[in-house]
């Protein structure tokens, strides 16, 4: 293992208290409407 | 006299803020009051489970072999408030491994707690009893269906995540079919990667804290000053 050193930023999301979010006779897939933070890789310096 | 006035009710005011949160559990210590079935019950009328905490820290490595690899260390601590809720004593971890690039867990630690009587018993759970699923497209899933669940049990799970992918950081779900009491996610992002986040559902995040540059240009700091007017509002 090789020790890098670098500049290095930290990130906190907290959420408290949140409901449950329950199946509906219309929802197609509750996966798609769960709070959920996405990250894409914009690019690598 | 004035200025510590100011000082008192600032400094009163960020050691009771949301800001300095801890974490609501400690991985491994548990009481029995910390497992009072009716006040769930009160709380979340219907529920079948309530999870406790569900708690993301994500870093970057860097190794010799694969070169920068990003690890997720996840805690997660639920109860059971009915029968409906046993179905979470199954627990999965996808993970996806592709021609030489891998993820793979390690460090799995679980428990399950039940109270008999006054007494805290606890289950230890570990890594080799758990089997893998093969569910096909490259993606596997580490499967446990852990023993002595019962109406009333804790259970909490830590483990984690080692992946190659840079390019697909997993996302976080702060949001379940079942309510969540303290959920949070972190990065300790090396300046050299740059992600875009993005945050989709209907739940507004309590915190939203970077030591540095926001990950979405122009947006956090507004975001941080929102909680702040929220906070002194309150």
């Amino acid at each position: 293992m090789m020790n890098v050193s670098a500049r290095s930023t930290q990130y906190r999301w907290v959420a408290f208290d949140v409901p449950g979010l329950k199946q509906e006779s219309h929802t197609d897939n509750i996966q798609n409407y769960l709070s959920t933070m996405f990250f894409e890789l914009a690019f690598e310096d | 006299m004035k200025t510590l006035l100011l000082l008192l009710i600032a400094s009163t005011f960020l050691l009771t803020s949301p800001l300095n949160a801890e974490p609501p559990f400690e991985f491994g210590e548990i009481s029995s009051s910390d497992m009072d079935l009716e006040y769930f019950r009160d709380k979340y009328p219907g529920e079948p489970a309530v999870i406790i905490g569900n708690i993301g820290e994500c870093r970057f490595d860097y190794d010799n072999n694969r070169g920068f690899q990003f690890v997720i260390r996840r805690q997660y601590r639920i109860i059971i408030l009915n029968e409906a809720g046993l179905d979470y004593g199954n627990f999965s971890i996808p993970y996806y491994n592709s021609r030489g690039v891998f993820e793979n867990i390690r460090r799995f630690r679980a428990n399950v707690f039940n109270l008999d009587g006054d007494e805290v018993n606890r289950t230890r759970i570990r890594q080799r009893e758990g089997f893998t699923n093969d569910r096909g497209n490259n993606w596997h899933e580490l499967t446990f269906a852990f023993p002595e669940v019962r109406v009333g049990s804790v259970i909490e799970v830590r483990y984690e995540l080692v992946s190659d992918f840079l390019f697909q950081l997993r996302s976080w779900q702060f949001q379940h079919e079942i309510p969540v009491i303290h959920s949070e996610y972190q990065i300790n992002l090396p300046s050299f990667f740059v992600y875009y986040a993005s945050l989709r559902g209907f739940i507004d995040l309590d915190i939203i804290l970077n030591k540095s540059q926001p990950v979405i240009p122009g947006r956090s700091e507004g975001e941080i000053a929102l909680l702040m007017d929220r906070l002194m509002d309150k």
